[in-house]
């Protein structure tokens, strides 16, 4: 092992690349900042958005059976979940890996972190689904029962569609992400059991 | 010490490391811009920590350890090889080229432990960066050691 000095004096000697100075840096910083304020605004003002349409749909129709309220509060559930888990709750809930851990902590709780996110992406987007499907159903109820071709076309299309997302289009969009997710997981599980072996 | 202080004082030390892992300039100039974003998002509980290096070598660690998220599927080794040789700037001499391809040629946790050592770090503070036993880490350190310098060895660069 004589030879490292060499190898050490190889590595002393390297030139160093030209860096951005720090005012470079301070712009990427508030723009990340800024992109990350404009998102949480965003978050917020469809999740807004869509309660007053809803509650503005619920409140000017006339309706006569129950199950068109009920409807409509599922698919308000659906909605307002979907927007509040994706843009507050997976943060809090998530809890992302404490970027200043050791490594051997920092790569278990990465792992963890993929789990959960997984089980949310998968499951949650489950429970999303069932919810509209429902919810958009008990709605149309109403309209089946006024006049019976238009709500039958509207029967038929809605719940062809539901279907188209349920068998094809959900399984293809979970899966993607699972794959995805499980990708990540394994190859930073391989880092991760180098840090643990021996 | 404020950010700008050690934007100065770690900025390079933290290029080799990135370096050291990923064998490629342009990723290892933007690690080393999200390594001091993170530090900056972390500024308060900087001011706590005993051992200022070991807090930032540490985001630096685990940021070029969940690169694979950031990856294209496009991996390097399977360019053409005079595509890949290009990626290499002309700020790098022949040898220096030569021993970040050697330490490329190790697995993620050897890249990052030799391209501390070669940062001269206690091994102590190596240990406490990574999450090892200091023992653990004597040993990694001597096969890492060997194995790079077979690798010159076996290509005459001594």
């Amino acid at each position: 092992m004589n030879n490292f000095n060499d190898i050490q004096n190889i590595w002393n000697s390297q030139s160093q690349p030209d860096f951005p100075d720090i005012n470079e840096l301070d712009k990427s910083i508030r723009s990340d900042r800024i992109k990350m304020i404009a998102k949480n605004i965003f978050g917020t003002l469809s999740l807004i958005l869509t309660l007053v349409v809803i509650t503005l749909v619920v409140s000017n129709f006339d309706y006569k059976y129950p199950s068109t309220p009920a409807g409509t509060i599922l698919v308000m559930i659906a909605v307002t979940a979907a927007i509040a888990v994706n843009n507050y709750l997976l943060k809090i809930i998530l809890n992302k890996a404490d970027e200043t851990s050791d490594s051997r902590a920092y790569l278990e709780e990465l792992i963890h972190y993929r789990n959960r996110q997984r089980f949310f992406q998968t499951k949650g987007l489950a429970v999303y689904f069932i919810l509209l499907s429902v919810g958009l159903m008990l709605y149309l109820f109403e309209f089946l029962m006024m006049d019976i071709t238009i709500g039958i076309t509207a029967y038929l299309l809605t719940s062809s569609w539901i279907a188209f997302v349920w068998f094809y289009l959900g399984p293809r969009t979970i899966r993607k992400q699972e794959q995805k997710i499980n990708e990540l997981i394994s190859r930073t599980r391989i880092i991760a059991d180098q840090l643990s072996g021996d | 010490m404020s950010f700008d202080e050690i934007y100065i004082k770690y900025k390079q030390q933290i290029f080799r490391l990135c370096m050291g892992y990923t064998n490629d300039i342009d990723s290892a100039k933007d690690m080393v811009q999200e390594t001091f974003i993170i530090v900056w998002k972390n500024l308060d509980r900087f001011r706590n920590e005993s051992s200022h290096g070991t807090w930032i070598y540490r985001i630096a660690v685990n940021n070029c350890l969940r690169h694979i998220e950031k990856e294209k599927k496009f991996e390097k080794s399977d360019m053409p090889k005079v595509i890949a040789e290009e990626i290499y700037d002309d700020k790098f001499d022949d040898k220096v080229k030569f021993l970040y391809k050697c330490i490329s040629e190790l697995n993620e946790s050897e890249r990052i432990i030799i391209s501390l050592v070669l940062e001269a770090m206690p091994q102590s503070q190596i240990a406490s960066i990574i999450g090892l036993s200091e023992v653990n880490v004597r040993v990694r350190i001597h096969r890492i050691k060997e194995k790079l310098a077979n690798k010159f060895k076996t290509n005459e660069q001594f």
